[in-house]
């Protein structure tokens, strides 16, 4: 037959196939071609996968799975085009968003699985749905994509810079397989950003809420709730008009773990003497009237509070630091503060946390430790308080005595254990662990590191491995870029003693020093 | 610093500040520190200015 050998303009209609997620795309496909009629047949190869997932804002992954649906082997040459809701195709500095790759020599029935990544400011919002074409000599066919999903957080940071909008905007990215881009919560941002608090709600209908609570640097304390899709902004209280101490923390919140209600404490900004600490609680719909703890010893001002959560329970422990070293506790038993136990009148140095609470795991029990000089001095709630004595962190009693500005008690979270880890670092950067069996202290403490980065700072922290029983403790060594840490397991610490602990790689920064 | 509830990779994840105000946080696998991302390169080092918090989504 004779072909004319003018331009010939072949409309040919393909059957477009899309996933099953989504609806059929039904646009006409015009070839345009020259000397000769081309007869244009579907590909061979069916999409099986096509979904894509939202990394923070800017970035989508989609992963496609073909298969190879013929008798023979196959090829195809993919590409991949992000279009928005008008169905044109996403330009980036005014080019346009398209990927290609080929999928070569696919057997009968195999498949072949390749991810693309799209990165563009904004991208989550302005993508509607990617355009699949797949071709290979005659062979064509066109497809959608699946849909977006988000991958449910797991983790996040709420943290204070000056970047961006500036510090009277607190920040906070999200992590699902990696960090998102920076978020601003930008109501009312009126004063700077000084002291961060943040958690998940643990109790299980309500995993997806969260919450920020912060002190501004004019002692305001601010509430940002998260209900999984927005944030809710609550201005609760103040604490006083000007901090003594930059560096002190009179509030603090907690989840009731089988509730989800959030309960927060802090300083009264008052001088009334049955009003020395404030709480409220977020009961679901909101905040509650502000409601006080009267400390009976008088009127006192908080320097430090410090709120833990039973994990099993509605119960949250307290302990708070006033401004004259004493150490107070208080349990929560999901209505109403009581149990108060006064655990010290000495702690040395107010100006650092210096005191903290945690829950044994498998006892429901709790154990208060606070620095009291080189000792610890240490309690016990088992339904009522009783006192444990102290212990001397120093073992040679020629050694000059330090005084300890830093306590943490790491509870270890795994069912059947008591086990309560204990670090305190001195005054002099020597930082110590000792560990609470539950029923006893294991072993003497053991010095960690003499000559850690600061102890003006908590350059230290560890926490329990979430399943097993080792524990890993990280440390800012003095002059030592790198972080180090290292690890507990039964049989003892891995390096031991003051031996060097394993360190990072340097920080992507490249500066040095730990705080 | 925080243990990951689930258990799974990162098992745990350390913020750290440095003394140049860079928040930096590190994933740990159960073997080795990895995963070093730079949240900030002007946070403060004089208060503790940020809180890392896993989630307990099952």
């Amino acid at each position: 037959m004779k072909v004319n050998r003018d331009v010939v303009i072949v409309l040919a209609v393909f059957t477009l196939f899309v996933s099953s997620t989504t609806a059929w795309y039904l646009n006409p496909i015009v070839e345009e071609k020259t000397r000769e009629i081309v007869s244009i047949i579907e590909t061979p190869f069916v999409v099986l996968q096509s979904d894509y997932v939202y990394l923070g804002n800017n970035k989508i992954v989609l992963t496609l799975e073909l298969e190879n649906s013929a008798m023979t082997t196959q090829s195809t040459n993919i590409e991949v085009q992000a279009l928005d809701s008008s169905g044109e195709i996403i330009l980036d500095d005014d080019v346009e968003m398209i990927q290609n790759s080929t999928a070569l020599d696919i057997p009968p029935g195999g498949t072949y699985t390749e991810s693309f990544t799209f990165e563009k400011t904004g991208l989550r919002t302005e993508l509607n749905v990617f355009l699949i074409i797949l071709w290979w000599d005659t062979t064509q066919g066109v497809f959608t994509s699946g849909g977006g999903t988000s991958i449910a957080p797991k983790a996040f940071i709420a943290y204070r810079s000056s970047d961006f909008s500036g510090p009277k905007f607190p920040k906070y990215r999200f992590y699902d397989l990696e960090w998102s881009a920076v978020q601003q919560l930008n109501e009312p941002a009126d004063q700077e950003v000084r002291m961060v608090r943040s958690a998940w709600n643990p109790a299980s209908s309500m995993t997806d809420n969260a919450l920020i609570v912060l002190l501004t640097n004019q002692e305001y304390v601010d509430a940002y709730k998260y209900d999984g899709f927005s944030w809710n902004f609550a201005r609760l209280g103040r604490i006083w008009k000007n901090a003594p101490i930059d560096r002190v923390r009179p509030f603090d919140f907690e989840y009731e773990c089988l509730s989800g209600d959030a309960v927060i404490v802090y300083k009264d900004n008052s001088t009334d003497p049955s009003r020395d600490l404030v709480y409220r609680v977020w009961d679901g719909s909101g905040w509650t009237d502000p409601a006080y703890i009267d400390d009976p010893a008088g009127r006192k001002e908080y320097y430090w509070v410090t709120l833990e959560s039973d994990p099993l329970t509605d119960e949250i422990a307290m302990i708070g630091v006033t401004s004259d070293g004493n150490v107070n506790c208080w349990v929560w038993d999901g209505s109403s503060w009581g149990h108060h136990y006064l655990l010290s009148t000495s702690v040395t140095d107010v100006g650092y946390e210096a005191a903290s609470i945690a829950w044994e795991y498998n006892s429901g029990e709790v154990i208060a430790a606070a620095a009291d000089g080189q000792h610890i001095d240490a309690a016990r709630y088992t339904g009522s308080w009783s006192g444990m004595g102290s212990f001397s962190l120093v073992l040679n009693p020629n050694r000059r005595t330090p005084d300890v500005n830093w306590v943490v008690l790491k509870p270890h979270r795994v069912s059947g254990s008591d086990r309560v880890m204990l670090m305190a670092l001195d005054d002099r950067g020597k930082l110590y662990t000792r560990q609470w069996s539950g029923s006893s202290w294991l072993s003497l403490p053991e010095l960690m590191d003499d000559d850690l980065q600061t102890e003006q700072s908590r350059c230290f922290d560890g926490d329990w491995m979430p399943t097993g029983t080792s524990f890993i403790l990280f440390a800012g060594q003095f002059n030592t870029q790198q972080l180090s840490y290292k690890v507990w397991s039964p049989s003892g610490w891995n390096p031991s003693g003051q031996a060097a602990g394993a360190t990072t790689a340097a920080p992507p920064t490249g500066r040095s020093g730990y705080r | 610093m925080r243990s990951n509830p689930k258990g799974e990779y990162p098992e745990v994840m350390v913020a750290t500040v440095d003394s140049s105000d860079n928040l930096v946080v590190t994933a740990w696998d159960g073997a080795t520190l990895q995963d070093q991302t730079v949240i900030t390169t002007e946070t403060t080092t004089l208060y503790e200015a940020y809180e890392l918090a896993f989630t307990y989504n099952p």
